[in-house]
This record gives C-alpha cells, structure tokens and sequence, in this order.
C-alpha cells in the first residue's frame, strides 16, 4: 500500500454555504410551526379546488367544529406530552364529562355550570391525584393513566346503570351546535373558546414563569429540581389540568353528538394524540405548544375530510393518518442518535 | 515490510459540528509502546479526537491509520475490532446489571458468548482487582461508588486486550489508590507494546505517567514534546497560548460571623456526627477519596438531601433550618456536579438556563419581560467574561467551561450569601479555572461564604481558607490554612495527620 | 419481613406471581370446578392471547422503548389469517404459519427500524403503527367473517392430554428461553437500561434494537393465531381491547418501563392475575364496569407498589 491510498475517511466532507442554509432553515422549521401552517394551507386548497361546493359557510363552520372538539381534547394532551409523559386516561375523563352532560345536566336537570363544576373537580381531582403519585413514587404515567382511565370508566358506566339514551340539555347543545351563534356572529361559540384557549396557552406557555418553568421540568427534571422548581407541584398540576380540560371536552363532545355511548372517548384518546403528534410537539422539549396542536387538529380534520369526500372509508382514513404521523414525526421530530448523547 | 509508520496515525483529522470547528488538521501519532498524553483546554478539541478515534464520530476530513491501514469505524464496535479500545469520559454502567456482565459488555457478539462463564468470571476478577480491589462481581453496579464504576469502565477495556487503549479522563473520578494502580497497569501494558492515549486535567499526573505529550488548543494540534522535554510552565503556556503561571495562593484574611452551622449531621448511621460553621467571608474545601462521604456533606449544607442532625442558617432574626425548598429566601445556593444531568437544560437557551430559578426578578404584571432578563444576564456575561455566540443560543453550544461560568451566574443571581459548589472545575479547562477563582477570591472578598467540595488537591491548597478532609463518612481531619499543602492533603486523605497539628 | 422484600426486589415478577396465586385460590373457592380437566383447556385458550400479547409487549420494553402496536398486530394477523389467507388457499398450516409469522416479525422489525434508525419516539412511532394495522384490519375485514374448519382449532382445544394452549404460550415461552442463553438478553438489557453505556462498550444497539421489536412482533404473531383459535372468526374490533393490554401485563408483572429490567415471565403472571381477576369478578356476578374498575385500580396498585416497596432502587426520573 502506499500513503495516496484514498481511503474513505479522506473523502472531504467539508460543509457548504447550501449546507449551512439548510441547517439554518431547519432550526428555523423546528422553531415555528410554518411547516404545518404550510400543510393546512395546502390541504384547505387541495379541497376547495377538488370539492368546490365544500366553500360555504355551513361545511366550514363544521369542520372548524369538529377541529375545535378535537383540539379541546387534546389540550390536556399537549401539556404532559410536554412534560414528557402521556395520558392514557383521557378516554375515561370524556366518558365523565359525556355522562354528567348527557345523564347529570340532561335528565336529572342539573344545571349545566354546577355539572361542568362537578366534571372538574372529579376529573381534576383524578388527574392531580395521578400527578402527585407519578411523582411522588416516580412511577410512568403511562401505566398509571392507563388504569385510572379503566378504573374512572369502570365506575361512570357503572354510575350510568346501562342508561345511554339521554341527551344534553339544550343550552350545552347551542354551545357546539352548527347553527349556533357567538354573539350574533354565525357560529358556535366552541369555535371561539377554543381559539380563546390557544391565546391563553401561548401566552401562558412563553410568557409566564410558570410556563417556562413547566417547560423546564419537561427538558430536565432532575435538573429542575435542583434549581428549586417545585416539579411536584408541577406534576400534580399539570395532570390535574389535563384531566380537567379531557372532561370539559367530554361535555362539549358529547352536546356536539346530542348523546353518548360507553365508547365515546376511545376515538379522542388516540385522535388526540395524533393531533399533538402531528402539530410537532415532541416528548419532554422545548418546541412543545398548544399552537401546534391547533394545527395538528385541523390537519386532521381537513384529510379526512378529503379521505371521506373523496369515497375512502374509515378504515383507510386510519391508515393515512398512520402514515402522516410516521411522515411528519420523521422530518423533523427525530430523536438524537446515540452519538449525540456521549 | 513497509514504510507505513506503526501505531495510530491522525493525519489533518477535522470535525465540525454545526458552526462550530472542534478539530482542524489534528495531527497525531501514538506508538506501540508509549504512554502518550493528550492536552488541552475543554474545547480544544481533545474529546473530539478521543470520539474520532473510538469510532463515535468519522471525521469530515484527515486520514485514520492503525499500523498503516486505513481506520474507517463508524461505531464504537467497529473501531474495538479493530484492537482500538476506549474508556470514554463519562462513566458507562448499566446500574441494574451485575459487575460481571458490565465488564464483559460489548464484547459479546449479538447473540454469541465470547468465552465461558467460568473464565469470564476470572479474568474479570483478576483485571478488576489489579486497578480497584475486590469488587463482588454479582453485585449490580449501580451500587458501586463512582470511583470503583470508573475502575469498571477501564476494565471493560482492559479484558479485551486492546493495541491501542484510550483513557479518556479516566482518573478524574478514579480515587488516589485506584490511580496509582492504574498507573501500574498502564506502564506494564506499554511495556508489553500496548498504545496508550492518556487523557487528564491534571499535571501532577501527567508529568508523572507520559512518554510524550501532544498539546491542543482550539482545535489544532500544536506541539508534541518528548519527556525529556517536559516542563509544566511550557505545557500551561502551549495549552493556553500564554506564558508563564503565577501561584494564585489565598491570603489569610479573618472571617466574620457565623452564617451556616451544622450540628451533629450524620452521613451514615454509625459514622461520627460532624459539628461545622461557616464563617462569612470564608472559602472552605471538602476534600477526600471518593465516596468517602463529603458529596453528602454538601448536600446536605445545601438542603437537598435529608439525614440525622440539623443545618441552619443564621440569620440576624434568628435561625432557620434549611430545606429543599428554602434556599433562595436563606441566601444559600448550590451547585450540583454533574452538569448535564443535573443543571443544564440543554435544548433551552443560554439566557433562559441563567434566569430560571430567578425568573421572579423579570416579572412585570405577571408576564415575563423578555428585555429585564436580558440585561440581568448581560450584565453577568460582561463580569464573568462569558464566551457565546448569541444569548438565544442553546445551552448545549457553549464549551463545558463557558456553561459552568453560565450556571455560576445562575446561582450569582440568587444574590446567596452562601455558595456552596460540588467539584466546580470539574473538566473545566485551566484558563476558566483561573477565572471561577479569581471570582470566588473577589466574592469571598465581599463577605460572601463559599464551600467548595474538589477532587484536586492543588486547587484546594490555592483557594481554601481551611479544608475539611473525609474519610468514612465522617470529618477526619481539618486542616487550617497554615498548614494547607499537597502533601498535608493527600496524607490525610489515606488517614494520615501530619506532625504539626494534633 | 425485609427477606420478603428482598424477594420481591431480587425478582421483578414476585408481586405478579403472589396475585395470581391468591387470585387461583379465590376463583377456586368461588367455582372449584375451575381447573377440571374438562374446563381447563378453555380457560386456557382465552388467556393465552393475553399471555401472548403481554410476550409481545416486554422485549421493546426491556430495549428501553414501548411498542403499544402489538394487540393491534394481533388482531390485524388475525383478519389476515381468515380473510384473506384461508379465501386465498394458503389456509394449511404449512404454509399460513410461516407466512403469518413472517408478516409479524416483518411488522415487528419495521417498528425496530423506525425506532432504531429513523430515530422516532417509540411511543410516535408505534402509534402511526397502531392506526396502519387498525386501518389496514378494517379493511381486510369491516366485519367479522366466520373461519371455515382449520388447524388453529388445536390450540383452544388440545392434543391428547396437552391443552392445546401450553402449545403457543409454550413455543414463544422457549424462544426467549433459548435466547437467554445466548448474549442477546444480556445486551438487550444493557441496552434498555443505558443506550450510552451499550453503544460505547461496543454494542451493536441499533441490532438489538430492531431485534427486539422484531421479536415482540413474532410472539405478536403467536397471539394472532391463538386469538385465531379462541374466535374463529376475523374480529378487527378486538383491537383496542387489546391495544394497551399486554403492556398493562408486562407492567404488573414487574417489567420496568424505564428498560433493563423484567422477563417474560412476569408479563406470565401478569397476564394471568389480569384474567383471573376478570374471571374471579365474572364469577361471583360483579357488573361488567365493576370488573373494569377494579382492573383499572389492580393496575395502578401494582405499579406503584411495583415502583417503591418492591423497587431495588428508586429512580427519581419519573419520565
């Protein structure tokens, strides 16, 4: 052998002026949500331009709808996936929510705020309890949140006693109603909450010391600890909101659908974190907002709505959203390789 | 045969990662035979070479042989293969599984057992003995002391009998004894013709153990001396591309009152309560073989962990027992140790990992105000001298120095009249070093109290008012200033007091 | 009592074993005909799904990850098996066997990759997983298709004196086995316990990686075809039954989600106190949504005594 031998480790690798742009844009991406304001614009076009009578207020109007139920249910989602964690109760705390709306406010009367009351402090209750014991015994949410979630829909459907037939009373149904309005404006006021809720999150999430606090604990928790975070509080309230806010979905869910059924929040469970998945918010970082998870919802809801228009059925509508998940997480929600972590 | 050079050749090695140039044109050469050291400052590019020769990372450009061959490993397996073994900077165990099958991790193919059980378990027992004493090799490591989980790692290395072995800062965590053994094991192995790199902070260590000496600094390779050749004066002066080294030794200076006082606190259940006082104004080091007990100690001075006895503050008002949660309104802050696990917020930015646990400061009618923070820490940037790119950067882009100096600032804010720092200059290169002192010399100077836990024994000699040495979990000896030295130190440290004080 | 504990905490699956030995005698004094000859090889054939797919669940946890799309690889080799491999004349055992566990390891080891070398989130990458074989059973089989006569019948029922059953739980249960004896489950536990550490001293992790999910996904497979035998029939909506299931087994049975520690046979003994439980309530005519709860509350009990009396160690990284 002789020493001009190229071997590859001589090929030269020195990056480019195209490769520094690419790294800028890239933390760019990773920093605003463009990519997915992109991809709903995209879509929002695709359909108009396939389905042009789908441009009147009415399928508008439902689709922001089913986006805001969606991203409603979802919120609480975001918050301990930004935490690091995942709530697998979430099915259980909409069952509640469905069943105090439909069988508590609709046929026992009970005015709907002190059923909305009720939905919170069970479902806040719950979530903190879970929190506390996540912590407290450093235990993964995951399993813990799945047997609670079982445990609280074991006990609403036991409380319901086989009654699935009543519905909301009618001031909750006004509230996600098609023809509902918003100070006169011609549509439900969930749309606005909603939206409400995202400017809250964000300025709560970027603007507050709690937020980053609450930021902080999902980057590093040790680490949190040590700079005099109280995580336990932070655990405690964060599941606590999520089940809270699931439930608050569980009664506008369920005022959307006039009823429920035993099965109402599965869908939402999985639906749900696709939205968050898909908006870009990724476990325990920094890029996690609710912003995102707007987005994600509603690139959820326009697909398929495109998939159902266009003659697909469920089934398939399932399968591409298996994919978009793989896709976008793929792009740009890539954990660091090993290397990296040395 | 032929005329390629034999040993490990790094020819014009460089990496960048991001924006960042960690090595240019590397030059390096490691003969069979030799124990060849490696220095720097931290971001000189050191650990860089260490990855690129251990197979994490392949350089952009520059050639790797090993004995005239071409080393293209693109993992660290690969590069094992190839006879290159490497003890990496951070302790690598697996905490629930047995010392047994650490040290034999890796070396197994994925489903093919090298060697039997019996003669695994003897080989493992006698490398491990020869650096570290007995271990119990069913016993999960994570229940070792980090010396002896150190001691570990070197023997993964050592079991496979490896051409080419890499210390990378295998003695900074590795206990006085265990070293000492090491050091045996390492010149019987270059004897045997075995290539060692060997990487350490300290110059003691490295003027005793080297053959040669390769300096680095930001990311070249600037000279390469023989041991003839060797003076610390010059090394310090290539690594920092200055001249000269001035003894920084503390004054004696009288303390004022009071401010922390421990009573009775016990680090084990059988072990001496230890009564202490921090004096304000006073600089005091904790020091002592690792795991003996005086990692607790300042855990315990900074509330974070729990135990028999009592720490309080004292205040004008009256006393108050410290807590987890109390620091901040007592005026005590705490450094942790491990940076990465237990300060940084690494995808968080510079500025946002300074102000977090003072973040009360920038409120303004509930909201942050983004502007406030960033004069706090400019302000702390200006006087730390800190080295960065833009205060919206990610933590994780600064140098280990310049993130250490960040995290001071962090716990500067709390305006403590405490300080309490677990092995500050940790892997911290010489120049920030200097720097952190020269700090804690002015805040000392201005009443603040300071205990400094350090593994390094001439940093503690040049900044300490009084060091307090540990063995067995209990306070074995105090030393004042008067007597600080090297060796009335390190005497201590192996249960010897010197004849001047009793 | 502190040798008790030491038990527990030198064998993860203790906690699990001791439940489902309590939950055995109860049912036996509820119904003692419970385990008779003739019952036995039903009882079995309805845990064995759920033994399988808590198999399936534990090698991806043990590798440090989470593969929650294994019940759904169950019922999707289930729809693949009746309706499409049996209509299509591939129904004999000799050739629907290799094919079906083939497929689920071919799933399997797609999760292995996306995990290990698309670097996604284990749980991302397993949940774009999950809506893929939900979607792709809906469509193979919108609604259950009744299975003509065929060999998966053996394992509900039995040959001989063996309970047909011991068959599947058995052929996953010796895999593993047999892998134990080789360095693959010393590195998956490395491996799962700390990727760091595994990958500088030289383990390959990316193959232990894609090893591991592949393997979950052929004891998957395994559960697809006892599943076969119980139902026969294709039953895609069985697919959120069992989605969350297994892990819920493997959980309980003391296999720790942050990796590196736990075996199949505490999602063994996990599966089997979650049957015996449903069965225990069953018996003694508890509501339906009781036996829910009272699963739900066995689950976080479990855990949480899992995570603190019964833990060698407490971990203070609850994520």
């Amino acid at each position: 052998m002789t020493s001009d031998t190229l071997s590859p480790a001589e090929a030269s690798h020195a990056p480019t002026a195209r490769q520094e742009a690419w790294t800028r844009f890239r933390a760019w991406v990773f920093e605003v949500p463009a990519l997915q304001v992109l991809v709903v614009l995209a879509l929002a076009a695709w359909l108009v331009v396939t389905i042009p009578a789908i441009a009147n207020p009415r399928s508008v109007t439902s689709i922001l709808v089913i986006t805001s139920l969606l991203a409603l249910a979802a919120m609480g989602q975001t918050l301990v996936v930004i935490l690091g964690g995942l709530d697998l109760a979430a099915p259980g705390y909409i069952l509640f929510g469905a069943f105090m709306a439909a069988n508590v406010a609709g046929k026992l009367a009970v005015p709907a705020v002190v059923a909305a009351l009720i939905t919170v402090l069970v479902c806040g209750g719950i979530g903190a309890l879970i929190g506390w014991i996540c912590h407290r015994f450093a235990v993964q949410p995951l399993v813990v949140t799945l047997g609670t979630g079982a445990a609280l829909t074991g006990a609403t459907l036991f409380l319901a006693d086989g009654d699935y037939s009543s519905a909301p009373p009618q001031a909750l149904r006004s509230l996600a109603s098609l023809r509902g309005t918003t100070f006169g404006m011609p549509f439900p006021p969930i749309i606005l909450i909603v939206l409400l809720c995202g400017v809250g999150m964000w300025i709560f999430l970027n603007r507050t010391a709690a937020g980053r606090r609450f930021h902080a604990t999902g980057v590093n928790f040790r680490a949190a600890r040590l700079t005099r975070i109280r995580t336990s509080a932070v655990w405690t309230l964060v599941f606590a909101a999520s089940g809270a806010l699931a439930g608050i979905a569980g009664i506008f869910i369920a005022s959307y659908g006039s009823g429920w059924s035993q099965t109402i929040g599965e869908p939402y469970l999985f639906s749900g974190l696709a939205a968050v998945l898909v908006g870009g918010t990724i476990f325990g970082s920094i890029r996690g907002s609710y912003t995102r998870t707007l987005l994600g919802a509603l690139t959820l809801t326009l697909l398929s709505t495109i998939i159902v228009s266009n003659g697909l059925s469920e089934a398939q509508s399932r399968i591409i959203f298996g994919i978009i998940i793989l896709a976008v997480v793929s792009l740009y929600g890539r954990e660091r390789h090993v290397r990296d972590r040395f | 045969m032929n005329n390629q050079p034999s040993g490990l050749v790094l020819a014009g090695v460089s990496k960048r990662f991001g924006a960042t140039r960690a090595l240019i044109d590397g030059d390096l050469h490691l003969r069979p035979g030799e124990i060849h050291t490696l220095l720097g400052e931290n971001g000189s590019g050191k650990s860089t070479l260490v990855k690129i020769m251990g197979g994490v990372h392949r350089p952009d450009s520059g050639t790797v042989t090993l004995d005239g061959v071409p080393v293209t490993s693109r993992s660290p397996r690969a590069a094992m293969d190839l006879g290159i073994a490497t003890v990496f900077q951070e302790v690598l165990t697996a905490g629930s599984q047995s010392v047994l099958e650490n040290v034999w991790l890796g070396s197994h193919g994925t489903f093919r057992r090298r060697l039997g059980r019996a003669a695994q378990r003897s080989i493992a027992q006698d490398v491990l003995t020869r650096i570290a004493g007995a271990i119990p090799l069913d016993l999960p490591a994570g229940q070792l002391s980090l010396s002896e989980r150190q001691a570990l790692c070197i023997a993964r290395a050592l079991v496979r009998k490896p051409k080419v072995l890499i210390l990378d800062e295998s003695t900074a965590s590795l206990d006085v004894s265990s070293r000492d053994r090491l050091f045996v094991e390492m010149r019987r192995l270059a004897a045997e013709g075995t290539a060692i790199l060997f990487i350490s902070h300290r110059m003691d260590e490295v003027s005793e153990i080297s053959d040669r000496v390769t300096v680095l600094r930001s990311g070249r390779s600037v000279s390469t001396m023989e041991r003839s050749d060797l003076s610390i004066n010059r090394l310090i002066a290539d690594m920092t591309g200055s001249s000269g080294h001035a003894e920084t030794r503390r004054q004696p200076h009288d303390a004022g009152d009071t401010i922390l006082q421990g009573a009775a606190v016990r680090l084990a259940p059988a072990s001496t309560p230890i009564d202490f006082e921090l004096r304000a104004g006073e600089i005091v080091g904790l020091a002592g073989l690792e795991g003996h007990g005086q990692d607790q100690f300042i855990k315990r001075l900074a509330g974070v962990a729990g135990g028999p006895g009592s720490v309080v503050r004292l205040l004008p008002e009256g006393a108050a027992e410290l807590t987890e949660r109390n620091g901040d309104a007592l005026g005590v802050a705490y450094l942790p140790r491990e940076r990465r696990g237990e300060s940084l917020f690494e995808s968080m930015s510079i500025r946002e990992n300074f102000a977090l646990p003072t973040l009360g400061k920038d409120r303004r009618g509930g909201l942050l105000d983004t502007r406030s923070m960033a004069r706090r820490f400019d302000a702390f940037a200006r006087s730390l001298s800190l080295r960065f790119g833009a205060a919206h950067d990610a933590i994780s882009t600064l140098s280990g120095g310049n993130q250490q100096k960040v995290l001071l600032a962090r716990w500067l804010a709390t305006d403590p009249k405490v300080l309490l720092l677990n092995d500050p200059t940790r892997g911290v290169d010489i120049g920030t070093k200097r720097e952190i002192y020269a700090i804690l010399h002015l805040l000392s100077a201005e009443g603040m109290s300071v205990v400094i836990l350090s593994s390094e024994v001439d940093e503690l000699v040049d900044l300490a008012d009084r060091v307090l040495i540990f063995r067995d979990q209990s306070v074995f000896a105090q030393i004042p200033h008067f007597e600080l030295s090297t060796e009335s130190i390190v005497a201590a440290y192996f249960g010897q007091k010197s004849e001047v004080h009793t | 009592m502190n040798r008790v504990l030491t038990m527990f905490q030198r064998w993860p699956f203790a906690f699990a074993f001791l439940l489902a030995l309590m939950l055995l005698v109860l049912n036996l004094i509820v119904s003692p005909s419970f385990l008779s000859p003739a019952r036995l090889p039903g009882t079995l054939a309805t845990l064995a799904p759920f033994v399988l797919v808590g198999f399936a669940s534990t090698p991806s946890i043990l590798a440090g990850g989470i593969d929650i799309s294994v019940g759904p690889l169950a019922t999707f080799i289930n729809c693949l098996f009746v309706a499409i491999l049996i209509p299509a004349g591939l129904g004999d055992w000799h050739l629907a066997a290799p094919i079906i566990l083939a497929v689920a390891a071919g799933i399997g080891a797609l999760n292995g990759i996306l995990v290990a070398v698309v670097r996604l989130h284990p749980v991302v990458a397993t949940t774009g997983m999950l809506f893929l074989l939900v979607g792709l059973s809906l469509t193979i089989a919108q609604n259950p298709v009744a299975a003509p006569d065929n060999w998966t019948e053996v394992f509900a029922g039995g040959i001989g004196i063996v309970p047909g059953a011991l068959i599947t739980i058995g052929v996953a249960g010796l895999t593993w086995f047999a892998l134990r004896r080789t360095a693959f489950v010393s590195n998956l536990l490395a491996t799962g316990e700390s990727d760091v550490s595994a990958y500088g001293s030289g383990v390959n992790i990316k193959a232990i990686r894609i090893l591991a999910y592949t393997l979950g996904g052929l004891f998957a497979g395994i559960a697809g075809i006892a599943l076969t035998a119980l139902v026969q029939s294709s039953q895609s909506s069985l697919a959120s039954t069992y989605a969350l299931l297994g892990l819920a087994a493997a959980v309980l049975g003391g296999t720790s989600l942050a990796g590196g520690r736990g075996g199949l046979l505490g999602a063994l003994f996990g599966a089997v106190s979650i049957y015996l439980l449903q069965q225990l309530l069953t018996a003694s005519g508890v509501a339906p949504s009781l036996i829910q709860f009272a699963y739900g509350a066995v689950l976080v009990v479990g855990v949480v005594l899992g995570a603190t009396l019964l833990a060698p160690r407490l971990k203070r990284n609850p994520s």
